[in-house]
């Protein structure tokens, strides 16, 4: 099957059958979207908790609202959506930088507002301190996280 | 985004260079051999494109160290990258060991900070100002993963992140690092300037 890269702050919608992926998440989250009546899947790269002044994809709020607003167009429906996600985590081992610790503000930023417009996170595999590579299959809405350890799970 | 003109970019290679040179001399020092460097590059990237230029799934031992120039208020990163089977012989030159436990990786995180704080110290000197790194943090992941959190923190006001990338490697290419510098846009504006000062003054 095709795959299509959603780069660092992008987000992409595959209305076919398609593989998304979001590869080398550390404090990253992917965030994934499903409609599985019309088969429809986004996926966001999310770098920024919060919201932006711009609408810009980079943060959170930003991201999932104009992801899903896109979606809305192409006849999804909203309390259709599924939400899987992963990444959020702290790769680094002698951490002297508070900057660098934003994968827990994601993380927390997404589900709040995931919460706020009530859309159901059924699968999460989020924090610890390694890398992830999310590879999400529009046609049956699976994820597979690939782990830089070379561990691989399904959510 | 800022205008920049090649000019500009050159300012950050030579600034690169001279930072970088001192980096390989200290590195040489450390090891007791001949180091020598690549011709630098610069790069203007889109943030999604960082996806694509770096190779984000391979696997590397790096530290990154934030740095500060109080005076202008501008931050900068400095990624250093070992590749390979780099950090497991630089672990078997430094410690004699061939094991990746606490001790081996806290000599790893030495070398990235030496060749960070030579980094920062020959920048310093040649712009006349004042830097001051942080103490650096280690990693070993996915390339990408190592940096999303630095690009995540330039991303907040910027769509494009400057890259100056060198490599260092000793005599026999068996010990690969790769050093990325990667400023935020008030000290590039600054390092711009100062350079512009020091050429019209001589």
């Amino acid at each position: 099957m095709t795959e299509i890269l959603v780069g660092i702050g992008e987000y992409k919608i595959g209305k076919k059958p398609i593989i998304l992926k979001a590869i080398g998440l550390g404090s990253c989250v992917g965030v994934a979207f499903y409609d599985p009546v019309l088969k429809i899947g986004g996926l966001a790269h999310i770098m920024l908790p919060g919201r932006s002044d711009n609408g810009c994809a980079r943060f959170a709020e930003d991201a999932i609202n104009k992801m899903l607003r896109e979606m809305e167009k192409l006849g999804v429906k909203k309390d259709r959506i599924i939400a899987k996600m992963a990444g959020g985590a702290q790769v680094f081992k002698f951490i002297t930088i508070d900057t660098l610790k934003i994968g827990d503000r994601n993380v927390k930023s997404i589900e709040e507002h995931l919460k706020k417009l009530g859309i159901k996170v059924v699968a999460r595999d989020v924090g610890g301190n390694k890398g992830r590579s999310m590879l999400f299959d529009t046609s049956d809405g699976s994820v597979v996280v690939k782990y830089s350890n070379g561990d691989v799970v399904w959510i | 985004m800022v205008e920049l003109n090649n000019l500009d970019l050159d300012a950050l290679k030579e600034l690169g260079n001279i930072g970088a040179g001192h980096a390989a001399t200290s590195l040489s020092k450390l090891l007791g051999r001949t180091i020598s460097m690549s011709v630098p590059e610069i790069r203007v990237v889109r943030i999604p494109e960082l996806s694509k230029i770096i190779d984000a799934e391979k696997i590397v031992s790096g530290t990154i160290t934030a740095f500060k120039d109080p005076l202008c208020k501008g931050e900068g990163y400095l990624y250093v990258m070992f590749l390979g089977d780099t950090p497991k012989k630089l672990i078997s030159v430094l410690c004699n060991s061939d094991d990746f436990g606490e001790y081996e990786l806290s000599a790893l995180l030495e070398v990235g900070n030496i060749i960070s704080s030579s980094f920062c110290g020959a920048m310093a000197d040649f712009l006349e100002v004042e830097i001051i790194p942080a103490p650096p943090s280690l990693a070993q992941d996915y390339a990408l993963a190592v940096i999303d959190a630095v690009v995540s923190r330039l991303a907040e006001s910027n769509d494009y992140v400057f890259l100056f990338e060198v490599m260092l490697r000793d005599e026999h290419d068996l010990l690969e690092t790769y050093i990325v510098l990667i400023p935020d846009i008030a000290f590039f504006e600054n390092v711009v300037k100062m350079l512009k000062r020091k050429v019209w003054s001589i």
